[in-house]
């Protein structure tokens, strides 16, 4: 006859047994900018586990946030992510930051991102450990 | 913003040949260049038009735009097929160095303007754009009307492209406009 405590331990077993996420983030890349302080970054992010959501994001040129372009009608609002929300990187599947729609806006640059610039950009996720990747500022008309 | 509203509604649906009761956009503005000097929309006659309006502090949907109509001018043909025209609806923060710096980014001939408020209100009137400053201070943002205005060489309104259109729509749009 299984204990009380026993069962406890076999249920958490099964609970740990959910596959954790398996992230890994490429084609990190921003839009050369102008005499503006901010800029987007885009970034595709895979995840080979299980569900995970990307909760924000630390830049080392400024203060990084998730943000997201919408379209009403024609009418462009862009607004950060409500506050306790995340983007979900689905299990084997990904998550697609891209021009118009969720980017990481990094703000209070010191100074204008030039074409063949690099910086690190931090993804922090729900689950799985921060990742911290290479962003590519590329000329302005990449698309 | 009745111009606005028209607009928003138009680029909800497949376009239309506009219709006799239908209101036209553009018309005659003067606005300031990036040197700081007086422009004239004159100054565009004789040459077919794209012109979208957004704000130098807009990271993502205004040079991706700015970006695609730069692309899209080249698969239609040369740097000469169209002018390609960013009026800012931030003058507050936008001069005509703001402009001038952002219209350059792109590697191929854009213009870029700015104006008094008074100014740019007229413009937007004219060509029904809708903005609305978004927050205080320093880091505010606006949310604006991202269609893009085209106009044939007499400076005649003739579709809008819209942001998410797909490219080979607006590509058929364009190489109407010559
Ligand atoms: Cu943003």
């Amino acid at each position: 006859m299984l204990r009380p405590a026993t069962i406890a331990f076999a249920l958490s077993l099964a609970a740990c047994s959910a596959p954790g996420p398996k992230i890994s983030a490429h084609d990190a890349w921003a839009r050369e900018t102008g005499s503006a302080d901010n800029a987007a970054a885009y970034v595709t992010i895979e995840n080979k586990g299980g569900a995970d959501e990307l909760i924000g994001a630390k830049a080392s040129i400024g203060e990084a946030m998730i943000h997201e372009s919408s379209m009403d009608g024609g009418v462009m609002r862009m607004r950060p992510i409500a506050a306790g929300e995340g983007l979900s990187v689905p299990s084997n599947g990904k998550l697609t930051l891209g021009p118009g729609g969720t980017h990481i806006m990094i703000m209070g640059l010191k100074g204008p991102l030039k074409a063949g610039d690099h910086f690190d950009l931090t993804l922090i996720f729900a689950k799985a450990r921060a990742h911290r990747i290479r962003v590519t500022v590329k000329p302005a008309g990449a698309m | 913003m009745i111009g606005g509203a028209l607009l928003w509604r138009q680029s909800d649906a497949p376009l239309l040949k506009p219709v006799p009761t239908q209101v036209s956009f553009g018309g005659p503005f003067t606005l300031v260049d990036s040197k700081g000097q007086p422009f004239a929309s004159s100054k565009l006659a004789g040459k077919p038009y794209a012109i979208f309006f957004g704000f130098t502090h807009c990271p993502d949907v205004c040079p991706t735009t700015l970006a695609r109509l730069v692309k899209l001018r080249r698969e239609v043909g040369s740097e000469g097929a169209f002018q390609i025209v960013f009026v800012t609806v931030d003058p507050e923060r936008d001069g005509p160095k703001e402009v001038g710096n952002y219209a350059d980014l792109f590697g191929a001939p854009v213009i870029g303007l700015t104006g008094s408020t008074a100014q740019i209100a007229l413009v937007k009137k004219e060509y029904g754009i809708f903005s609305q400053k978004v927050g205080t201070g320093d880091d505010y943002t606006i949310d604006h009307t991202a269609t893009v205005l085209l106009f044939d060489k007499d400076q005649k309104f003739q579709a809008t492209i819209a942001p998410d259109e797909p490219d080979e729509t607006a590509i058929a749009k364009l190489k109407k406009l010559a």
